[in-house]
């Protein structure tokens, strides 16, 4: 049985490490809602490393400008070209801001130009139903960042798969906190969370 | 008086050999030996007149199919029919392959040390000695029609002729197994290789993420389907149902012990643990860097693949399916730690798993393949079942007696009587 690993990646430049609480929450949304066998700790896996093809999914985030080294560049590419799925979150919720500006640039040089993912798409099915599209957090909602509400995420789309998704949303600041916490919610915050996991294993 | 008696005489004589000669026909002429190259010409007369009991033909090659039917026609309306000739012995099975991509294995049956050569209407394929019992090709796609033709020392040569088959009508395998990263590289390798393919991936409890129809299992659609993870009860004695029926099943080793209704028909036994003994992917082992379930064939089991002397993939046929069982579970790191070549590899062996199993029922109608229109796939045992075994060498015989002499006795008949009569005229007693 293949075990599902979050794994975050570690890049040269940036601040990778900026949402430390959001694997061990995510993992917990994962164990609490399917049946997928989820490893019960993440990794943090060297971006530029052979390693991370050892993780078909892989999260990124940060606030500051990202530049990919060569090799992060092309294990980028040869990560997506087999198969993987790449997610990225702007920590600064920002469309004007240095990681957005950078990080997009980067993915458009590694894989290709991120586009607007309609909100029909199936990610927003793939378990819990957004018929809006990706959920809002309280960050765009209290006028943080950009102070935009966000309407859809972008992506990468290769053969009606996507290879990476990237969103303006802010998850990382969502959902960075310890699972414990989640009984402070009326609706788990956290649900998208299992449509990507859900997605990037079924599709 | 003694020429009259001469007359007389003569007179019965030329008699007798018109009896003769008008009997000698239904009696017939014992043997008429005939060249292989000129049946065309022939048989079509032998048919309007039959010109002898036996039709003896000496052959240099075994006739088309057109003249051995034709041979075994004379037969059946009482003309014996023997042959010899000194050609090797031929005959040739094609194999398609299931895999979307087509292709096929070739049998040829030819003598030991015969030279064997394979084309189709484009030309050479390829060509081989053949050791005990013939020579096996594996081939592509094919143009047109396949031919085996195969010489021995001395030059003799015979050929054997199949209807190449085009691809295989593409049909569905369905993937059933838990979400994870092998079920779902192992659906996107067929894909990739074509194969259209029906998915389920269960996520929770009551809850899958599904893809076309997985479910129910049907011949008239699936081809196979790969179980990755154990299914309930009732779903697992559908599949053992499904596999009775003629389908195909491929099964990790973990799914199968798990399920008592799958585990009845599987090939082998799962057993402990083969430790990867690579630690990287090399692309001439790749799958030493993996670690899979030991598999144990049983008496039906035959061996697909062995790594380090272990058994890692054993197939059996069951019923009218067939099954397939892999030890390995983590295929996908494979696809993604292997070299540049790993994704094709990937899915090329994905793809001949499920194209070991997959059920696919014979085109035109089921027919066999040496029925097929143009096909002569066995000729000598052709020519065999339409004009019976081999005999000994056979000699051109001498001509017919021809039917030219009937006027001369006539003539000879009428000229003795004349005489006769004449004479006795002469001596006044008629």
């Amino acid at each position: 049985m293949s075990t599902f690993v979050f794994a975050t990646a570690q890049y040269e430049s940036g601040d990778w490490d900026s949402a430390p609480l959001l694997p061990a929450n995510i993992i917990d949304t994962i164990a609490r809602y399917t049946t997928i066998d989820v490893a019960p700790a993440g990794v943090v896996v060297p971006l530029g490393s052979a390693d991370l093809l050892r993780y078909p999914f892989v999260y990124l985030t940060g606030h500051l400008p990202v530049r990919f080294t060569d090799q992060e560049r092309a294990m980028v590419r040869r990560f997506n070209d087999r198969g993987g799925m790449l997610f990225v979150d702007d920590h600064n919720h920002d469309v004007d801001g240095q990681f957005h500006k950078t990080a997009t640039e980067e993915i458009a040089r590694a894989v290709a130009p991120l586009a607007p993912l309609p909100n029909t798409d199936p990610l927003y099915s793939a378990f819990f139903h957004f018929d809006d599209g990706p959920p809002d957090t309280s960050q765009e909602l209290n006028g943080w960042g950009d102070n935009l509400v966000h309407r859809q995420l972008l992506a990468v789309v290769r053969d009606g798969r996507i290879v990476v998704l990237y969103s303006n949303k802010d998850y990382s600041s969502e959902w960075n906190y310890s699972p414990r916490n989640k009984r402070l919610f009326a609706v788990d915050n956290t649900r998208f969370a299992v449509n990507i996991i859900v997605y990037a294993l079924t599709r | 008086m003694t020429i009259e008696r001469a007359a007389r005489a003569a007179a019965l004589a030329a008699l007798a050999g018109l009896v003769w000669v008008a009997w000698a026909p239904a009696r017939g002429q014992p043997r008429v030996v005939v060249r292989g190259e000129a049946l065309a010409g022939e048989l079509p007369r032998w048919t309007s007149a039959p010109r002898a009991d036996t039709l003896a033909l000496r052959l240099a090659a075994p006739p088309a199919p057109l003249w051995r039917d034709w041979l075994a026609a004379l037969r059946r309306e009482g003309t014996a029919v023997t042959w010899s000739g000194g050609f090797p012995l031929v005959a040739m099975e094609r194999v398609a392959s299931a895999e979307p991509g087509g292709g096929a294995a070739v049998l040829v049956a030819a003598p030991s040390g015969a030279r064997v050569r394979l084309a189709d209407t484009l030309g050479t394929i390829d060509s081989a000695t053949a050791g005990a019992g013939g020579a096996s090709f594996a081939v592509g796609p094919l143009a047109g029609a396949l031919t085996a033709r195969v010489s021995v020392q001395g030059g003799a040569t015979a050929a054997a002729r199949a209807s190449g088959g085009g691809p295989p009508a593409t049909r569905f395998v369905s993937v059933l197994a838990r979400a994870g990263w092998e079920a779902k590289f192992a659906a996107a390798a067929l894909e990739a290789r074509g194969w259209r393919v029906d998915a389920r991936f269960v996520v929770a409890p009551g809850l899958a993420v599904t893809q076309g129809r997985p479910w129910p299992l049907d011949t008239a659609r699936h081809a196979a389907v790969v179980v990755l993870d154990s299914l309930g009860p009732a779903e697992a004695e559908a599949v053992a149902a499904y596999v009775r029926r003629g389908g195909g099943l491929v099964v990790s080793a973990r799914a199968a012990v798990a399920m008592p209704a799958v585990e009845a028909l599987a090939p082998a036994r799962r057993a402990a643990k083969h430790r990867a003994t690579a630690l990287a992917f090399a692309p001439n082992d790749p799958r030493a860097a993996l670690t899979f379930d030991r598999l144990i064939p049983g008496p039906r089991g035959v061996v697909i693949e062995r790594e380090a002397g272990d058994v890692a993939v054993a197939a059996a046929r069951a019923h009218a399916g067939r099954v397939v069982e892999t030890g390995y579970d983590d295929t996908w790191r494979w696809r993604f730690e292997g070299g540049d070549a790993a994704v094709a590899a990937h899915a090329a062996w994905w793809s001949r798993l499920v194209g070991l199993a997959a059920y696919q029922p014979e085109r035109g109608g089921g027919r066999p393949a040496a029925a097929r229109l143009g096909d002569d796939a066995a000729p000598v045992a052709s020519l065999v079942f339409a004009a019976g075994p081999a005999a000994g060498a056979v000699a051109l015989a001498a001509a017919p007696v021809s039917r030219g002499v009937a006027p001369w006795l006539f003539a000879v008949l009428i000229a003795a009587l004349l005489l006769e009569w004449a004479l006795r005229r002469v001596r006044g007693v008629a």
